[in-house]
């Protein structure tokens, strides 16, 4: 037996589902440019009553049609399509980092910044050469002597401008990369704080049957924490019932519903960094990402790594390698080719060797030169000896019976193809000027390799982001047509209590009163 | 497949930053003109310019010092032609004083016109060029040819008469032999592939661009123990005018005219350097050209093609601006009572 005012209540839930699924269009229009929004839409299923679940027997036509029941209001997202996007994240952040901090290294090589300027290196060894070739026609002018020294000078003021520059680089990266572990840290911890307080709203948003619809506000921001992450390192998130997630980076469990992990970085006295997990002090293995971007430039150091802190990618302390190669080598060239003289105008012997005119040397701490340590671009000087006894030290005295040293000296410079550049484990062969060249040469390939990986890595990115505001963006054709669908629907299930009203006035006023 | 707004409205806004970014850098590029700056927008052409301009760079040296040498070449061979000229003239003084009927007064007199001739070849071996001695091998600092308290003449100090060649053409004084001070060889890199073996140019790739005045005046003795050097000789014709030994002095005539031949070969050789020299100029002129055009082949611009492409850009922004009027286009919402 139907109940009398049965009618009313289908009406009625779909009364309330229309008015809810009308706010929550309210809700989508208003919101559709909030970052992070996800569009939402009330989930409903009819109705269904068992019969067999009554106390009594009851016919299954008599409880049909008992209207539509709002189930909950759902976000419509893909974690697929946020899984790919933040893969991309990652990578794009990581080689547009990367070429950001090797742009600031290019910027330390004024000739590989503008390739026609003067500047650098290249300016400086360009001088010497036009210097001591006016040296060489006029081998006894202390004037000529003192302008090589002057582009010696320069050369050294160069090498340690770049080195400096280096430096303070490094040290730049080293303070953002510390920012970025702190904000990585800050948003595990949001995060972590998100997943509890989503687990406790979820439980009081689920259903009967178990499913469970999110407090969407929070899930949103939790979306967007996600995101920004991603910038960071390379994460994996996973997705539990309970709608909290678990985040691992690296292999690592750095998120869980128990709480979270942190990064945490070290710098060694070289100024290298190592990062690793506060809980258990092991190495994190980032792969992507901005902070393997900065930990791979600050300890970069190319082929010539030595220890463990150090990578094998071309960061700061590669090329301050090649440049304390380079001065070394120059210093080596410099020292050894010009023979200090005896009294009679003849190369001074000792223990059968030569002994040569030691025109740079290390500068020490306390402020005077020497040659026993190894020269770098960071100490190289002008030597004392040069400086004490005037430019002139450089090739002549009176006595002396002066050789062809000074063109020695830039044949060994400008024009010897078979000059040895060793480092740690690099090894380089050619002039000076090659040197330069594929030192610059390297910075810009790496500079350029990082730039083209970046653009292409982001337009996957940007191509996920498309693809997701394609699946959670509001549009508003979409929802206007939904409101005048809601609309309508609104209007029909008002109508239908019209007509049960009717119904029932028949039933109750006008068949009671033909009666009497 | 479905549009979000936000899409069409970031779509929009990466339209605008492409289009403006174009337009910059083709503005940068038209005002610079050159098509890059930074190693990393083309490493190969970049590497490739740095690597032409050291060469540039070398070339423009190699022209200076052509130059240079040059300049010193012309200073030199004046005078050499002076001392030449001189010499000339003291020969014609000699057959004079061997002719003279005038007796010791008259030998006097020319034996004075020597003496006077000596010390103005000594200047002329004493001529400066930019601060170089030309004839003083590598000597600045000071006069390569001085006369000793004996009236010889020193050479960086040394007494020319005492000095001796060895076989590989340099030059040694006393027992055991002893360089002569700052008289080493000066070579020029004029861009012929300069080598060196230890601290020795090999000489067929540089130029020789310093003059021993030892070789252009003379040095040592002939066998009979005479001076060889020409300043030298003219002293000791002079003396032998004062002395009047008629016959000696027909005998250092003589030499003096054999030596006055071999210092003609001197300035007849300047010229053919000088031709030499010429020619490397001008093959420098025309390297430096083909450098700077590579350089521009690497990194300049097409000049029409930039110009179409300012017209391009400017066209796109202006249609990205136009389109931004309404980049949310009409919707359903407008269509509602």
């Amino acid at each position: 037996m139907r109940s009398t005012f049965f009618g009313f209540e289908a009406a009625k839930t779909a009364v309330y589902a229309n008015q809810k699924s009308l706010d929550i269009v309210g809700n989508n229009l208003a919101n559709a440019n909030t970052d992070g929004y996800t569009r939402q839409r009330v989930e409903r299923a009819a109705v269904y009553y068992s019969p067999s679940a009554s106390r009594i027997a009851s016919n299954a036509v008599n409880s049909a049609g008992a209207g539509v029941r709002s189930l909950g209001v759902s976000q419509i997202r893909d974690s697929f399509v946020d899984k790919c996007y933040r893969d991309e994240t990652s990578l794009s952040s990581y080689y547009g980092k990367s070429a950001d901090i090797l742009n600031d290294i290019i910027d330390v090589f004024p000739e590989a910044a503008d390739v026609t300027d003067d500047p650098g290196l290249t300016g400086a060894m360009e001088n010497l050469y036009k210097s001591l070739n006016n040296y060489i026609q006029n081998p006894t002018l202390e004037s000529e002597a003192n302008i090589v020294k002057t582009s010696f000078a320069n050369i050294v003021q160069v090498l340690k401008r770049a080195d400096s520059n280096l430096s303070v680089v490094a040290e730049r990266q080293t303070i953002d990369l510390d920012t970025t572990i702190k904000r990585t840290n800050e948003l595990l911890e949001r995060i972590s704080y998100l997943n509890k307080t989503i687990t406790k709203d979820a439980s009081t948003f689920a259903d009967t049957d178990g499913t469970y619809f999110g407090p969407n506000e929070l899930l949103d921001e939790r979306n967007m924490l996600l995101d920004e992450l991603s910038k960071y390192c390379d994460i994996n998130v996973i997705n539990r019932d309970n709608l909290t997630v678990d985040i691992e980076i690296g292999g690592h469990t750095a998120l869980n519903r128990d709480g979270c992990d942190a990064l945490n970085m070290t710098t060694n006295s070289e100024g290298y960094v190592s990062i690793t997990w506060r809980s258990e002090g092991t190495k994190a293995e980032l792969k992507a990402g901005a902070i393997t971007a900065y930990a791979e430039v600050i300890n970069g150091r190319g082929p010539n790594v030595r220890s463990n802190d150090e990578t094998t990618s071309h960061g700061i302390p590669y090329y301050r390698d090649r440049l304390n190669t380079f001065a070394a080598a120059l210093a080596e060239a410099a020292n050894n080719t010009i023979p200090v003289a005896d009294e009679n105008g003849n190369p001074k012997m000792v223990d059968g060797k030569i002994v040569y005119k030691t025109l740079l040397g290390a500068k020490q701490a306390s402020g005077t030169t020497n040659t026993a340590d190894d020269i770098s671009a960071a100490n190289i000087s002008i030597s004392d000896k040069w400086n004490n006894e005037g430019a002139g030290y450089f090739i002549y005295s009176k006595k002396e019976n002066v050789q062809n040293y000074a063109q020695q000296l830039s044949y060994r410079l400008f024009n010897k193809p078979d000059n040895q550049f060793n480092s740690y484990g690099e090894k380089f062969e050619g002039t000076f000027s090659e040197y330069v060249n594929d030192m610059v040469g390297k910075a810009g390939t790496d500079t350029g390799f990082n730039e083209g990986r970046y653009q292409a890595a982001a337009s996957v990115a940007d191509s996920f982001l498309t693809k997701r505001e394609g699946i959670s963006g509001v549009q508003r054709d979409e929802e206007t047509a939904n409101m005048l669908m809601f609309q309508k629907s609104y209007q029909a299930a008002a109508r239908v209590m019209t007509v049960m009203d009717s119904l029932l006035n028949t039933l109750i006023n006008e068949l009671g009163a033909r009666i009497s | 497949m479905r549009v979000s707004d936000k899409t069409t409205s970031r779509n929009f806004l990466n339209y605008l930053n492409n289009a403006k970014t174009n337009f910059a850098k083709t503005n940068e590029r038209v005002a610079s003109g050159k098509r890059f700056k930074r190693i990393s927008e083309d490493v190969s052409a970049g590497t490739r310019v740095l690597r032409v301009r050291g060469d540039l760079k070398k070339t423009e040296e190699y022209l200076d010092n052509v130059k240079s040498i040059n300049e010193e070449l012309s200073v030199t061979e004046n005078a050499l032609s002076y001392v030449n000229e001189k010499l000339v003239q003291a020969h014609t003084r000699i057959v004079k004083g061997l002719n003279d009927p005038s007796g010791a007064s008259g030998r006097g007199a020319i034996a004075n016109e020597i003496s006077a001739i000596k010390k103005e070849i000594l200047q002329y071996a004493n001529t400066r060029y930019n601060n170089k001695f030309v004839l003083g091998g590598s000597a600045s600092a000071s006069a390569p040819f001085t006369i000793g308290a004996d009236g010889k003449l020193l050479y960086n100090g040394i007494d020319v008469d005492e000095i001796k060649q060895n076989n590989d053409g340099s030059f040694y004084y006393g027992t055991p032999p002893n360089p002569i001070p700052m008289d080493g060889e000066l070579y020029a890199d004029i861009g012929l592939g300069l080598k060196m073996t230890g601290s020795n140019v090999q000489t067929d790739t540089a130029f020789k661009a310093s003059y021993s005045g030892l070789e252009i005046l003379g040095f040592g003795k002939d066998n009979d123990g005479t001076t060889k050097n020409l300043y030298n000789l003219l002293s000791d014709i002079e003396n032998t005018l004062r002395s009047g030994n008629m016959e000696s002095l027909g005998k250092l005539d003589a030499i003096l005219v054999d030596s006055t031949d071999r210092f003609g070969k001197f300035v007849t050789d300047i010229g053919t350097k000088t031709n030499f020299l010429d020619s490397i100029e001008t093959r420098a002129k025309s390297s430096i050209d083909s450098y700077k055009k590579q350089i521009n082949n690497l990194m300049g611009i097409d000049d029409a093609e930039e110009a179409a492409n300012q017209t391009l850009n400017d066209y796109v922004l202006k249609a990205v601006l136009r389109m931004g009027s309404d980049i949310l286009p009409l919707s359903l919402m407008d269509f509602l009572n």
